[in-house]
């Protein structure tokens, strides 16, 4: 295998990080009327790594336990996406988008179920962004909390020890004025990335074809 | 937009911070940055002192932000909530009037609305409804917040409940205080922004495709600011982008039109003089609903050239210094890190790490990197040097840290930032010059002692002199050996003492340390006290400008020494006196048992042709002869000894010599003795005279024989041996491929004692007149002389096995010459004539018969000169017979070479005693010259003569 890193070219993760940010935007848009207060999302990077060495920088950057919320993807390309949170973080976006009304000792009751849907909604808005965006339709699955360490959670579905794909980016949330980290890994294998790199290769066509003086 | 929570550490910094993911994380975005998630952060910086004071005034404020739809409250202070009973929480991020005004009549709020959102000042009165449902008549003084560019940032509003003092003149007062209040926030934060680097700021109609600019963005952009006022089509805002950022821009700009929300890019532009500058653009896109094509992008450029290049400069720094940057806030669980940061550490790259992960490469007992639980003082240093194990390699790895204790400016929070860098290098020079300075303390107190000690108690005597010779100290011991006490000698000038003899190298040895040149075993003459002079070998070196000697009392050795060598001079001589004995003593033994055979023969010879007896004339003829040529063997085998022997080499096969002598050697041996041979197929030649060769087999064989009184075997074994340096080191053998011919027996063997002895020549085991002690000597000399060697392995009882080397030859082997037909059935062809050179006329005489009865002709001369002259004659000459050694001044070998420059190809043939080396060369001649040697049977000269002849 390749160094992962070339799988994109600077251009192309740049525009998968617009992509991703268009995504986001959205999904941000949604949770503010959800929350019924400010929310903003923004994705600064994106990565393509190895699965195991994403997960020895989650695990070094974050240490200990982390929660995600996961959704496996079809169609023009597939694999998983998942929205990982440090534990801590995880209990803090819960309180952000459940809102101080709520008892902080029920709040750990409601943890999954508003971890669910607040990954759901991110999750959902980034894939289905991205396929408007790309012009393509994918199906996804219902989602799922998962708790874990960094392999565990990025290891390849069914792979015997092989060294999958990660599609790796940074998510920074701000929800009721507290800041949370978290990441969105899409776990792909090499020819779902192949296939997102030429949808995303059409992307960066039309928005070079944006003449800013005429139509978008 | 929400209350905003204080710019703080990284756990909760703003998000526009994060988004641009700087090189350097311990150096925060540029001051005074406008900051379109962080309204009051941005109003605090703005507003600077005069924020604190806004927040403590009894007078109820709010501040909403002008740039947005709806102009949502981002700020109230503590006194509007005193007055409404609204909290923070309550009214921010909403639209002003709904909670505080809801019975508003429609025209006020219509004024209201319109002043807003033109960005003028507005004073009104309505009615204020209180959070628990109480009214008051409220007074509310609205003050826009323009940049200079005239763009509303802000607006400040003051509420003032009027119901009972409406009609008081004290209000009008306050009132006044008021609005120079207002008017002072609001100069302040023109001025702050102006100043705050904001190059240019925009307002992006996406429906419309309209960019509104300010005065700067004009000025930036090259545009007349009512230009940029009206608005300006997108393509304008990508024109002075530098075209290698263009792409990624008009990418990131392609997803805000697309429906993101958050735009944060660092990009180049080029400016009107051609000049690159550094941005950070920031904008946000404001939409109402979900249409993605509407909305407004707003943004600002900041120049942070200065800073790109600083950090640039700093990331060189770090990196070529090898340093990593940290920063931590205290009360976080990470630290914002650099890349330099984890690549020491041995961690993958990260932005900021969790304190556990950076201080869990630290030794157990060892001080964490990053102490959570430290209560620092302000403005402390800290530093710490600590080991580290790299996760990803293992290595063990110094590092230093060194971090200040800061309380940040913005907000109260202790910011704990600093450095570190890999110091193992010297942590280990360090250590290593600790060892050696430890050591080198220890050996100088040490050898202090030690040589204080050798000074007092040596028996030797040590003297510090000057170079002129003066004494400056001597040791106690001199008083034992010279009579001198330690307080006779100093001040006393040295040659004083020294033997006149030996006063002239004494001063060139003096002369000597004084260029620093060392002296050792130097000997001279000392007087005593006694008067007597001792012999003293001294030890010197200079050093301080002094000589420092220590000297051996070495007049006994001396003597000693004297002693001995008389003696071994005298047992030298009495050595050569017993070998020249034994020589001549063995000698004498076999040469006077053969000649008594010889004398005794020619008596009886003569009696017997006197008394006419002629039928007994033969055997007494056949005993004389056996017994001379049994001399003349003996001879021979001395000068093989003393390697004077001519060897006569060629190309021999040792397997044929052996084959040819097996039968002889099995006669040799007789019944009791087992005879085999082992003899290797692929044997190599040699180069050896084979009767020689032979010789020395028949030796080793007859010796083998005698070491087995009753019976065994005998085993003739041969080989090809290839030594290397190592191996031929230990055969004391020059390194190359040998053919090896070895001799063993089943005999009494021999002692070590024996064997070492075994080739010295007249050593022999054998009983008096069984042997010459030749044998061994005489193969020795051979195997020498061939380039070979011969090695003796031998215990007692076990038998004895002799191996001899000869050097390989690259070549076939010769036929034998001795197989020729019998010389006695050849005659001469007539004419042919032979030259007889020899000093000595019997043998000439003999010589000159035997050819004569061959049928050649003779011509006799008794030296070279006369040979030279025949040789210049006319006359047939087919050989030249000529001795070595002759009178007269030109030898055999010189008349040789005359003659066959006189007649190329002229055959000849030496008959020599013993062949000197340097008239014979290397012992090997040329091509047609040959070596017959004396004594000889007239029979064999006569078949070498008729062979040479009758050769091609």
């Amino acid at each position: 295998m390749s160094e992962p890193g070339a799988v994109l070219g600077e251009m192309e993760r740049d525009a998968l990080t617009e992509l991703v940010n268009i995504g986001v935007s959205r999904a941000a848009a949604s949770l503010r009327k959800m929350v019924g207060g400010e929310v903003l999302l923004s994705v600064p990077s994106v990565e393509v790594i190895g699965n195991r060495q994403a997960a020895a920088l989650i695990q070094e950057r974050e240490g200990g336990e982390l929660v995600a919320v996961w959704q496996e993807f079809s169609g023009a390309f597939k694999g998983r996406a998942l929205l990982i949170f440090p534990h801590a973080n995880s209990l803090e976006l819960v309180r952000a988008v459940v809102g101080a009304a709520v008892p902080a000792e029920e709040v750990t009751g409601l943890e999954d179920e508003a971890l669910t849907e607040t990954g759901n909604v991110i999750l959902n808005s980034c894939l289905a962004t991205m396929a408007n965006m790309l012009q393509r339709p994918l199906a996804m699955s219902l989602p799922q909390v998962l708790r874990g360490r960094g392999e565990a959670l990025l290891s390849v579905p069914g792979g015997a020890g092989d060294e999958g794909l990660v599609l790796f980016l940074y998510i920074n949330f701000s929800v009721r004025d507290r800041s949370i980290r978290g990441y969105i890994a899409m776990v792909m294998d090499l020819p779902s990335l192949g296939a997102l790199r030429l949808l995303v290769g059409d992307f960066i066509e039309r928005v070079m074809r944006d003449e800013p003086d005429h139509d978008l | 937009m929400g209350w905003a929570a204080p710019r703080a550490g990284p756990g909760t910094e703003a998000l526009a911070d994060e988004t641009d993911r700087m090189p350097v994380p311990a150096w925060p975005g540029p001051p005074g940055m406008a900051d379109e998630q962080d309204a009051p952060a941005e109003l605090r910086r703005l507003a600077g002192p005069l924020f604190a004071a806004m927040a403590r005034s009894g007078l109820p404020v709010l501040v909403s932000d002008a740039r947005r739809a709806g102009e949502p409250v981002v700020y109230v202070n503590a006194a509007f909530t005193r007055l409404t009973g609204l909290e923070p929480g309550d009214i921010v991020g909403r639209a002003a009037l709904v909670p505080l005004a809801p019975e508003a009549d429609p025209g006020t709020l219509a004024a209201l609305a319109g002043a807003l959102r033109a960005g003028e000042p507005l004073e009104a009165e309505l009615p204020v409804q209180r959070k628990d449902g109480s009214r008051f008549q409220g007074r509310l003084v609205i003050m826009p917040v323009a940049d200079e560019a005239g763009q509303p940032c802000f607006s400040l509003a003051t509420l003032a409940d009027v119901t009972a003092a409406r009609e008081a003149p004290v209000l009008r007062a306050e009132q006044c205080l008021q609005r120079r209040a207002l008017d002072e926030v609001n100069g302040r934060l023109r001025a702050t922004l102006a100043t705050s680097g904001v190059m240019a700021s925009w307002e992006w109609h996406i429906a419309e495709r309209r960019i509104i600019g300010d005065a700067r963005f004009a000025a930036l952009y090259q545009l007349e600011v009512e230009e940029a006022a009206r608005g300006v089509a997108p393509s304008v805002f990508f024109s002075i982008i530098h075209p290698q950022d263009l792409t990624r821009i008009r990418l990131a700009v392609g997803g805000v039109l697309r429906g993101a929300e958050v735009f944060s890019k660092e990009y180049r532009i080029v400016l009107q003089g051609g000049e690159t500058r550094w941005v950070q653009a920031r904008g946000r896109c404001y939409r109402e609903g979900e249409e993605v094509r509407t909305g407004r992008f707003i943004g600002t450029l900041v120049d942070v050239t200065e800073q790109k290049r600083a950090e640039e400069r700093l990331r060189v720094a770090q990196t070529a210094g090898g340093i990593g940057t940290y920063e931590y806030v205290s009360g976080f669980g990470t630290a914002s890190v650099s890349g330099q940061f984890c690549r020491l550490l041995g961690l993958q790259l990260a932005e900021s790490l969790p304190l556990r992960t950076i201080n869990a490469v630290v030794h157990p007992e060892d001080v964490p990197i990053i102490d959570a639980s430290a209560e620092p003082q302000i403005g402390s240093i800290s530093q710490a040097e600590f080991r580290i194990t790299r996760p990803d390699t293992g290595e063990l790895r110094w590092l230093m840290r060194r971090g200040e204790y800061q309380r940040d400016t913005e907000t109260s929070d202790i910011r704990f930032s600093g450095v570190i860098y890999d110091v193992t290098d010297a942590k280990r020079t360090e250590a290593a010059l600790r060892r050696l300075n430890e050591g080198l303390e220890a050996q100088v107190a040490e050898r202090t002692a030690d040589r204080n000690r050798l000074w007092r108690l040596s028996a030797e005597i040590m003297l510090v002199a000057r170079f002129d010779g003066t004494i400056a100290a001597v040791n106690p011991a001199w008083l034992a050996v010279l009579g001198w006490s330690e307080v006779d000698l100093p001040g006393r000038d040295l040659f004083s003492l020294i033997h006149p003899e030996d006063a002239g190298r004494v001063r060139d040895g003096i002369a000597a340390l004084s260029r620093r040149e060392g002296l050792t075993r130097f000997d001279s003459r000392l007087r005593g006290r006694d008067g007597a002079y001792r012999w003293i070998s001294w030890s010197a070196a200079s050093g301080e400008g002094l000589v420092n000697a220590v000297g051996r009392d070495v007049t006994a050795e001396k003597e000693q020494a004297e002693a001995l060598r008389q003696a071994e001079e005298q047992l030298r001589q009495s050595q050569k006196m017993e070998a020249v004995g034994q020589l001549t003593g063995g000698l004498a033994h076999d040469f006077n048992n053969l000649l008594t055979g010889i004398i005794g023969s020619l008596e009886l010879l003569r009696m017997r042709v006197a008394q006419g007896r002629l039928a007994q004339v033969d055997r007494y003829v056949m005993a004389a002869q056996g017994a001379a040529n049994r001399a003349a063997a003996l001879t021979h085998r001395l000068l093989a000894f003393s390697r004077r022997q001519t060897l006569a080499p060629k190309a021999t096969q040792p397997n044929q010599l052996i084959s040819g002598m097996e039968e002889l050697i099995r006669r040799t041996m007789g019944p009791e003795i087992r005879v085999e041979t082992v003899l290797d197929a692929g044997l190599w030649t040699t180069l050896c005279d084979p009767n020689q060769l032979e010789n020395a087999l028949l030796n080793l064989c007859i010796n083998a024989r005698d070491a087995m009184p009753d019976g065994g075997r005998l085993t003739i074994e041969t080989g090809n041996a290839q030594l290397d340096e190592r191996g031929s080191r230990q055969r004391d053998m020059e390194p190359g491929e040998y053919v090896v011919i070895c001799v063993s027996d089943t005999g009494m063997g021999m002692s070590a004692e024996v064997a070492a002895r075994a080739f010295d020549p007249f050593f022999t085991t054998k009983p008096i007149g069984q042997g010459t002690g030749l044998g061994l000597s005489m193969i020795y000399g051979f195997a020498k002389q061939s380039g070979g060697q011969i090695h003796i392995h031998s215990e007692p009882e076990k038998g004895t096995r002799m191996r001899l080397y000869l050097p390989r030859h690259v070549g076939e082997a010769e036929g034998d010459e001795a197989s020729a037909v019998p010389s006695a059935l050849l005659r001469a062809v007539q004419g042919e004539t032979v030259l007889v050179v020899d000093d000595e006329p019997t043998i000439r005489l003999l010589v000159a018969e035997v050819l004569e009865d061959l049928g050649y002709k003779a011509i006799e001369v008794g030296d070279g000169a006369a040979a030279l002259q025949v040789l210049q004659s006319g006359a047939r000459i087919d050989l030249l017979v000529t001795d070595v050694g002759l009178p007269g001044g030109i030898n055999g070998r010189q008349v040789a070479d005359a003659g066959r420059a006189l007649r190329p190809g002229l055959k000849v043939l030496f008959i020599t005693g013993y062949a000197e080396s340097a008239v014979m060369g290397s012992g090997q001649l040329e091509p047609g010259m040959h070596v017959l040697t004396k004594p000889f049977a007239m029979e064999a000269v006569a078949a070498r003569i008729r062979d040479l002849i009758g050769a091609p």
